[in-house]
């Protein structure tokens, strides 16, 4: 089981949950079992609240009607916009950054 | 109650209670659906306090505004400004902290309700509560002043100038904010009702 990294992309609690929302809504209990199993990060429970959140907060997110005890939440269009932003600028660092490394 | 019930309730209380209202259920639910281990208690602890920090409570700001004006009077101000804490002229409380029974400071108590009540449209009591809560963080410099002197870590000269020219009783400088609190719970009230109303 893997921790939260410090550093890097992955260490970003809101981009791991937009991501794992990208394909469809979950409740926290699922985003947290996605994001350990897809990519090896564990997001505590305090963590992962705080920053859905801040993610319903500024509307990327949205809040389901509730299933039992659980709320599923799904991205919304401004989510799905952000969250494709965001890993495009990504990409080109990486891109750019994997270029540049071969040609040394 | 379980152990383990009690335990994720008293996590919760770290939160506010607008934020456990919307999300105490589900984070519940997780807490008691995976083993608790030190390192998830201690995040959830670090979630309550961002969130606690992210929006604070009306009685917190008004609280740590009111009791940034006690402290500056008990720290920087010359000992020719008006005394911190005064004889109350009554058997108890023996004390006064002078800020939280000036005219001013029921303004800040009726404010403090009114707010309350604007921003969770809850019951009057809550609101009074709210008042009461933000009077023991301003009058805290004065209790944790007298706790010192009481415990000898504070030479009880340095209140001397601050209650005007006596020594003041630890307990009493201990007490005096406690009990100048159940007032303001009744202007905090009056605060969320002129909301109400008006």
């Amino acid at each position: 089981m893997g921790r939260k990294p410090s550093s890097g992309p992955a260490s970003d609690p809101e981009l791991l949950i937009l991501a794992s929302l990208a394909d469809g809504p979950k409740h926290g209990y699922a985003i947290m079992a996605d994001v350990e199993q897809s990519i090896g990060v564990t997001l505590g429970p305090g963590t992962l609240y705080t920053a859905i959140t801040r993610l319903v907060d500024r509307k990327l997110v949205a809040p389901e009607a509730v299933s039992g005890r659980q709320r599923p939440y799904r991205l919304t269009r401004a989510g799905a916009e952000a969250l494709e932003e965001r890993l495009s600028a990504m990409k080109r660092v990486a891109a750019l950054g994997l270029r540049r490394l071969r040609t040394v | 109650m379980s152990a383990r019930r009690f335990l994720v309730a008293l996590l919760l209380r770290a939160y506010p209670q607008e934020w456990r209202r919307e999300y105490g259920d589900e984070l519940a639910d997780i807490l008691t659906s995976r083993p608790l281990s030190v390192r998830i208690a201690a995040d959830v602890l670090a979630g309550g306090l961002r969130q606690r920090g992210r929006s604070p409570h009306p009685a917190t700001i008004l609280g740590v505004l009111s009791l940034l004006v006690v402290l500056s009077q008990f720290v920087l101000a010359p000992a020719s400004w008006p005394a911190v804490v005064r004889s109350s002229g009554i058997t108890f409380p023996t004390l006064r902290v002078s800020f939280l029974a000036s005219e001013i400071y029921i303004y800040v108590a009726l404010i403090c309700g009114y707010w309350t009540e604007r921003r969770f449209k809850c019951s009057l009591p809550r609101a009074g509560v709210a008042a009461m809560r933000m009077t023991l963080i301003a009058g805290s410099p004065v209790m944790l002043a007298g706790l010192l002197i009481a415990l000898g870590v504070l030479d009880p000269s340095f209140a001397e100038w601050r209650a005007g020219g006596f020594v003041p009783s630890p307990i009493a400088m201990m007490l005096a904010p406690i009990a100048a609190a159940p007032q303001f719970y009744f202007w905090g009230i009056f605060g969320a009702w002129a909301k109400r109303r008006f």
